[in-house]
């Protein structure tokens, strides 16, 4: 019988622990435990048998630590065809009459993955793909992911396993003793990647003990419609006289492993410290057990890394501002490669409020593949938020589903044949949850009776794909009333329809309602209000938008779902900050805590934020930034210099002075004005990852109105040049913090010398000295980031 | 066969000191704004705290420029010197978790003054927890007992590489969720290997 058949009708039990049971048999501390297949062939093989023989119906090789990271590929080959033959005698050897099954053991490849670790994603895939092709190859008859800490790590082996066997797939992540993942995932979170990728059964093992596991089981009951696997410790260990031992006896993990099993978990088995005295006893225990039922669960769900964000009880926010379109900085910034900007962006709607933010970064001149997949790991790095990916471009689509952490929700399908042809196999293989779009081959249909058609037709081709209502959410498309009188009410119409016929959730694109009109922020407003009326479910909108948030807080606090007036009340402490004190005749304030060079000498952004905007109108921005940011900078340069201020405060001033300066170079985009001072290129030199020393020159230099371009960090020399030579730098500045990268640093300082002689070249970072600097032919060392504001200054003035 | 058990830990938040935050900050008198920031930092990075701890014991026995820590042979004269006169040795690995170089990642973009302030304070917890972890080895062993101050890779003459070597004893990837990468440093970035001697009766040197 084949294991997924058997399944459905039997409870499975696994085996036990392995590396206990080797230290007992010799096993050195520090020894690879998968060399013991070649060197101590018996030994493994008796644990194995042991274990059959107690019960386990399926046995895991030994193979937990088999890939290409730590062993040779003929090494590792060596391995695991010696692993899955050892496990094959013994089930051979063992007079058990049940259907045993063996398993190739995966576990975590001990490297964190990117953006947090240096691990990529792909080669991560690799490295875990390398060993289910030979686990194929050498005839396992499942694949069994395991003490997986790690919910990004979980999908690169997921992946690799499906990509290269039909092999059933089992994933089993570690918790702690708060019930998250050792990286913070909840298991909800979890549950809904893993379902989204289509495992056979999911669950839990390693670090707690039956008791405290259970409640982590429990949470998987709740949320997942698979088997659910428990496989915990003995307990914890302590040593006693020589010898490991556990605080859970055979009798009461069986006992704890039946309770699990009568909640409804279906896979059993024991981790560390457990023996086959542990399976016997508990495979006693629930023998005359049978899986309960598995309920389909309709959960709407969609996941991050750490959190799992449910639609339908409460509307979801969506927030709007990482899409090019009509915004003329974020455009600059996608072109340019500044991903932070983007990364701002990203922030400041988490702390406006959203609960889920869309990425859009399409603009013809950019490779959208590469970029949108690089952009929503980057926003991964910052933010805890699931994401939306939006894009119109299929392949672009693949590789950010592919590479983003957790499960997406996938903007957008529509009812043309080909959109769903191409949506909805990458919604089958990676997961999703998918904004479908009311139109088709035929276009927006006008009536509300025609959307309906068109929601119900992507529906059943969804089907098709093994997808259900609990996987779509329509967008029956708002368009501008300015156009057609009867827009908006259309939309509404739709919207209701969809969640009564069909019974399925809705999401909108608010900000569209409003196109061609003045004050375009009161009537989005309004019309949010009518759609949340109707039983809007999610909108995209813009929650940085005070008119947005005050519409979204007083509807939730006027339907009873802000418990307490909660999030109503902190929101309205915002009020009296939005409505700005204006100076009168925006003249500066006699007040010196009114002042800008007060805010920014205190480093209190949000005040020089306010300050600069009251004075923009009336003040010329140069007349802002040299009569009030550049002595307050000066100011506190001075402090620095003279020892009464130090690096944070500085930092923070400088922050407030950019803040203040965002405001005037906003300001003077819109009247075209240049910036003043001369062209600098900035970077991290190869092999180097250290930024933060040259994020702060960027800040003081764009601070002083130098025009930085910022290469970032780890930048080869040939890029240094381009650069230096596309702009036409009269100066370029050059950070390295290790002592290994200095020789980096001395090749793009030749590199410079040789191919662009008028630029010079200024260097820093902890491991230069001004002597070093001159040895590796640098022309400036600035010990620090105000000395390379005297730097520029010299350069410029020499000019 | 004498078995070594690695033993993993939580341990609930070390005391919090503002002077020692300061000094991994660099600002040797903090004045009220640097407390203000710094309770700010504690308060936004203790939920996303988690201090946990994976440890074993070995015995060890120690020679001019030789030590055999039970798992290895290291010789190195400044980890002999460190464990001068012990017959024990606690190999420890400790974290305060990712959080904190989460919360650090998202104000290196959106205000890198306050990720340096977030990121002197994550490094007193670290160090903090790592003297309550040694604390309480010192208490358990009592009086009779000399715990010996502890002792990280990197130090001295006691490579960085010795962390593969830890790593593959500890396992402190599945225990803890701390990985090492090609060059030898460990992920999350606020987490710490040491090794601590004790002598129960050898002559100290």
């Amino acid at each position: 019988m084949t294991l997924r058949n058997y399944m459905k009708e039997n409870l499975l039990v696994l085996d036990g622990g392995m590396g206990t049971l080797l230290q007992e048999k010799g096993l050195r501390p520090g020894e690879k435990p998968e060399e013991w297949n070649l060197s101590h062939p018996d030994a493994v093989r008796s644990i194995h048998q042991a274990y059959f023989e107690a019960g386990s119906n399926v046995v895991s090789a030994n193979t937990f630590g088999a890939n290409s990271l730590r062993f040779s590929s003929e090494h590792l080959e060596e391995i695991v065809s010696s692993a899955l033959d050892l496990a094959r005698e013994a089930q051979k050897a063992s007079k058990t009459q049940k259907e045993t099954f063996v398993a190739l053991d995966i576990g975590p490849l001990g490297r964190l993955l990117e953006p947090l670790g240096d691990l990529p994603f792909e080669r991560a895939v690799e490295v875990f793909a390398q060993t289910v092709r030979l686990g194929v190859k050498y005839g396992a008859d499942l694949i069994f992911i395991e003490t997986m800490t790690d919910t990004l790590e979980t999908k690169a082996a997921v992946l690799a396993a499906k990509e290269n066997s039909d092999l059933p797939v089992f994933v089993s992540n570690a918790y702690d003793e708060k019930g998250e993942l050792l990286t913070g995932a909840s298991p909800g979170a979890v549950v809904a990647m893993l379902e989204g990728l289509g495992v056979d059964a999911m669950g839990m093992n390693c670090s707690l003990g039956p008791r405290e596991l259970l409640s982590v089981a429990r949470e998987y009951l709740r949320f997942s419609s698979l088997p659910i696997l428990f496989k915990p410790n003995a307990g914890i260990p302590r040593s006693e006289k020589g010898k490991t031992v556990f605080d859970v006896g055979v009798e009461e993990f069986a006992l704890e492993c039946e309770k699990a099993v009568i909640e409804g978990v279906g896979i059993v088995g024991g981790c560390c410290g457990t023996t086959p005295d542990y399976i016997r006893a508990l495979t006693q225990k629930i023998k005359e057990r049978k899986p309960n039922p598995i309920t389909k669960k309709q959960f709407r769900v969609i996941s991050s890394y750490t959190q799992a964000v449910y639609f339908g009880d409460h509307p979801i926010l969506i927030g709007e501002r990482i899409n090019p379109t009509g915004k003329k900085r974020l455009k600059e910034a996608l072109r340019s490669g500044d991903m932070d900007y983007v990364l701002s962006q990203a922030i400041q709607q988490e702390e406006a409020g959203a609960h889920v933010l869309d990425v859009n970064v399409g603009l013809p001149e950019i490779c959208e593949e590469a970029v949108l997949a690089q952009a929503v790991r980057a926003i991964q790095g910052v933010t805890s938020l699931p994401l939306q990916i939006d894009t119109v471009s299929p392949q672009a689509m693949e590789q950010a589903l592919r590479h983003y952490n957790g499960k997406a929700m996938v903007n957008s399908v529509s009812g043309k044949e080909e959109s769903m042809a191409s949506i909805f196999p990458l919604v089958q293989k990676y997961g999703g949850f998918v904004v479908a779009l009311t139109l088709d081959d035929t276009g927006i249909p006008e009536t509300a009776e025609g959307r309906v058609a068109i929601a119900k037709k992507i529906l059943d081709r969804a089907k098709e794909y093994g997808l259900s209502e609990k996987d779509l959410i329509f967008d029956p498309l708002t368009m501008p009333v300015s156009a057609s009188p009867e827009a908006a009410l259309v939309t509404l119409e739709a919207l209701y329809r969809i969640r009564t016929e069909l019974g399925c959730l809705t999401s909108l694109g608010v900000s569209n309602v409003s196109f061609g009109l003045p004050e375009r922020n009161a009537v989005n407003a309004a019309f949010f209000i009518m759609a949340l009326q109707k039983g809007l479910d999610a909108a995209i909108m813009n929650p940085t938008s005070f008119d947005m948030m005050r519409s979204y807080r007083s509807y939730l606090a006027l339907v009873g779902k802000d418990e307490n007036f909660k999030d109503y009340i902190t929101f309205s402490q915002s009020f009296q900050v939005s409505s700005p004190i204006r100076t009168s005749l925006g003249v500066t304030s006699e007040k010196e805590e009114e002042r800008l060079m007060y805010a920014i000498e205190k480093g209190r952004s949000s005040l020089a934020r306010r300050l600069t905007e009251d004075m923009i109108g009336t003040r010329a921005g140069l007349d802002i930034v040299r009569e009030e940011i550049i002595p307050a900078l000066d100011a506190v340069g001075k402090g620095y210099e003279e020892k009464t201020v130090y690096l944070p405060q500085l930092l923070m001033s400088a922050e407030a002075a950019q803040s203040a300066f965002e405001v005037i170079r906003e300001h003077m985009r819109e009247n075209d004005q240049p910036s003043t001072g001369i062209s600098i290129v900035l970077a991290t030199v190869q092999g180097d990852v250290h930024d933060i020393g040259k994020n702060i020159v960027r800040l003081l230099l764009e601070n002083y109105g130098f025009a930085v371009t910022d290469l970032g960090k780890d930048v080869a020399p040939e890029q240094v040049l381009q650069a230096v030579l596309e702009i036409g730098a009269p100066l370029v500045g050059l950070s390295a913090l290790m002592t290994t990268t200095v020789p980096a640093m001395e090749t793009t300082v030749r590199l410079i010398k040789e191919k662009a002689p008028h630029c010079k070249v200024m260097v820093g970072g902890a491991v230069l000295t001004s002597a070093y600097a001159e040895t590796i032919g640098a022309d400036f060392y600035g010990a620090d980031a105000m000395e390379a504001v005297r730097i520029a200054e010299q350069v410029q003035n020499n000019a | 066969m004498m078995t070594f058990p690695v033993v993993t830990e939580s341990f609930s938040s070390p005391e919090f000191s503002l002077a020692k935050a300061a000094y991994y900050l660099g600002i040797p008198n903090p004045g009220e704004e640097t407390r203000a920031l710094c309770e700010k930092a504690l308060l936004e990075l203790e939920p996303k705290l988690t201090f946990r701890v994976c440890f074993a014991r070995f015995p060890c026995s120690v020679t001019e420029e030789m030590c055999d820590l039970g798992f290895a042979q290291v010789p190195s004269r400044n980890l002999a010197r460190a464990l001068g006169g012990c017959d024990e040795v606690v190999l420890f690995c400790a974290t305060i978790g990712i959080g904190a170089d989460r919360l650090i990642a998202k104000y290196k973009v959106s205000s890198p003054a306050y990720a340096l302030v977030v990121n002197g304070v994550a490094t007193q917890r670290i160090e903090a927890f790592c003297d309550a972890f040694c604390g309480r080895i010192r208490e358990k062993e009592g009086n009779q007992v000399r715990v010996k101050p502890r002792y990280s890779p990197g130090f001295g003459d006691l490579p960085l590489t010795f962390q593969k070597t830890v790593f593959s004893v500890l396992e402190p990837q599945r225990r803890i969720g701390v990985t090492l990468n090609e060059h030898c440093f460990m992920a999350p970035t606020k987490s710490v290997t040491a090794l601590v001697g004790i002598s129960k009766g050898g002559e100290i040197k």
